[in-house]
């Protein structure tokens, strides 16, 4: 392993319940400026590697080594879109770690606001309410507010996810800008096609299955192992279908 | 004029006011986040759960306030108790607990302790019989409020638009969200006085929910809904001298006019389906 690599993952496994691991034999490492496609199916432990690298497992196991500051991204969903907060009011919350409780935010946190905003191009709707941003609007609001944390690393959770495609090819630009800047962005997806895009793959089941750079990492054997009978070979076999089940 | 000022010469309408003032800034910024964070059954429960704790006070010379506290206190670990040893969902287990409370409460009153008409106080307020110990009381309320929420309010506001990135900010949302709890109920005990046990959501969650139909954001919806609670407990309180009516019960039913009222302002001007006019 490179020493000087920001994310450096050996032999990680862990879960939710003492002795019974999500996920087990995770290891990996990443350097600067690298856009990673996380790929599994639901279940397959993207969510759990991501609250592992946050700290937040309950019981892990291995080593992770993280040399920058980390933030998550979640999908849009899971926000209240009737909460009363502006766009600016969401970007600012990636400050408020560390903020003194007596007074007000100070100018240096609101400027790393505005500054995020304007990383994502949404200063011109840094007045209007969330819930009233399109949904790719919506994505980019919650990416402003992980790089007003000063976050070099992002765990970001099937940020296209329901998008239309120009808002998806917008926040794909996001991403490849924040990437070309030396950033670190961990995607998780379903999308085996647009992660042939990505620098890095890492394919999750439980286990790691695979991990590497896309085209010698997604293999029809690779991608059945991941996916198993969620996957639907399409065409030459070089391309697949995954069936998606939701749980409501 | 004189009409509408008449009655606050009084001494008693004049202690009724103050505490009214004191109630409104706790119905603001709490009230907020009831609403936000879909408290308002919790709010209703912990004002319910403290009665049988009132009941007792008088009997035992424990002073009421406190009493009100532990039956709340008790109220709150039963929930989280409930919460962790069985499935059923916390709506469930805090109604248990709210009849269970009230039931324990009138059996208190009728048979183990002799409160005659003190029951109808405890249920619905006598705001017009506060005292210099019960204006004390809620002025130390409202000091604690004050500095849970000017502690904690950040965090609120994060986890209610976000509980699962709470802690990926940096956020203590668990010790923040037991400062919440414990400032409604702190707030919740110190209304008690002004509109009983069973009105306490005439305080700190109508007020709120009426703002919530107009406000933008945050602050906003504070400083609204605090406005608007002093404005109807002040105009409850008018109504309540001038019809002899309990002041509690003015001010909830005049709150609940109010709220009636806006909805439907607010429905004619921006529509009736609106998603963001959801409110707890």
């Amino acid at each position: 392993m490179s020493a000087g690599n920001p994310i450096r993952v050996r032999n990680l496994r862990g879960g939710y319940v003492p002795g019974r691991f999500a996920i087990e034999g995770i290891e990996f490492e990443v350097g600067a400026g690298r856009l990673v496609a996380v790929l599994g199916p639901n279940g397959g432990g993207k969510t759990t590697l991501f609250r592992a690298l946050l700290g937040e497992l309950p019981h892990q196991k291995g080593d992770i080594s993280l040399g920058e500051r980390i933030a998550y991204v979640p999908q849009t969903e899971r926000a209240r879109l009737d909460f009363p907060v502006s766009t600016m009011d969401v970007a600012l919350m990636g400050t408020y770690a560390g903020a003194p409780w007596y007074r007000r935010l100070g100018s240096e946190r609101r400027g790393r606001a505005a500054s995020a905003l304007e990383r994502v191009g949404l200063t011109q709707h840094a007045d209007t309410q969330f819930g009233e941003l399109s949904g790719g609007q919506r994505q980019r609001a919650l990416i402003a507010r992980a790089l007003a944390q000063d976050a070099r690393i992002l765990l970001l959770d099937e940020p296209l996810s329901g998008l239309d495609l120009p808002s998806s090819e917008r926040v794909l630009a996001l991403l490849r800008d924040l990437r070309d800047s030396g950033a670190i962005l961990l995607v998780a997806t379903h999308d085996i096609q647009q992660s042939r895009d990505f620098d890095l793959v890492l394919c999750l089941h439980g286990v790691q299955v695979a991990w590497g750079v896309p085209n010698e990492v997604l293999s029809a054997d690779v991608l059945a192992r991941t996916y198993g009978g969620e996957l639907i070979p399409v065409g030459d076999g070089a391309h697949a279908v995954v069936i998606q089940h939701h749980s409501h | 004029m004189s009409g509408l000022v008449e009655p606050f010469e009084f001494e008693f309408m004049q202690r009724a006011l103050l505490e009214i003032t004191l109630l409104a800034p706790m119905a603001g910024v709490l009230g907020a986040q009831i609403v936000l964070r879909r408290l308002a059954f919790f709010t209703h429960s912990i004002g319910t759960a403290a009665f049988p704790g009132l009941v007792m006070a008088g009997p035992t010379g424990v002073p009421a306030g406190l009493m009100a506290l532990g039956a709340g206190g008790l109220f709150a670990a039963g929930l989280e108790g409930l919460g962790r040893v069985t499935r059923v969902s916390r709506d469930v287990a805090t109604g248990l607990l709210l009849v269970g409370g009230l039931a324990l409460g009138i059996v208190l009153a009728s048979d183990v302790f002799e409160s005659g008409s003190g029951v109808d106080r405890l249920l619905f307020g006598s705001l017009l019989a506060i005292g210099p110990a019960e204006l004390g009381g809620s002025a130390i309320a409202l000091a604690v409020v004050a500095i849970a929420t000017l502690a904690c309010r950040r965090t609120w506001v994060a986890a209610g638009f976000d509980p699962a990135v709470t802690s990926a900010l940096g956020l203590q949302a668990r010790g923040a969200d037991l400062m919440l709890m414990g400032a409604i109920a702190v707030a919740a005990v110190a209304a008690l006085d002004a509109v009983g046990a069973l009105l306490v959501s005439a305080i700190l969650v109508i007020p709120a929910a009426t703002a919530r139909l107009f406000a933008r954001s945050v602050s906003s919806l504070e400083a609204m809904g605090a406005a608007i609670a002093l404005t109807e407990g002040v105009a409850g309180l008018w109504i309540s001298y001038r019809l002899d009516v309990p002041p509690g019960a003015a001010i909830a039913v005049l709150g609940g006019a109010a709220f009636g009222a806006c909805l439907l302002a607010r429905g004619f001007t921006h529509g009736f389906r609106n998603p963001n006019l959801e409110t707890a």
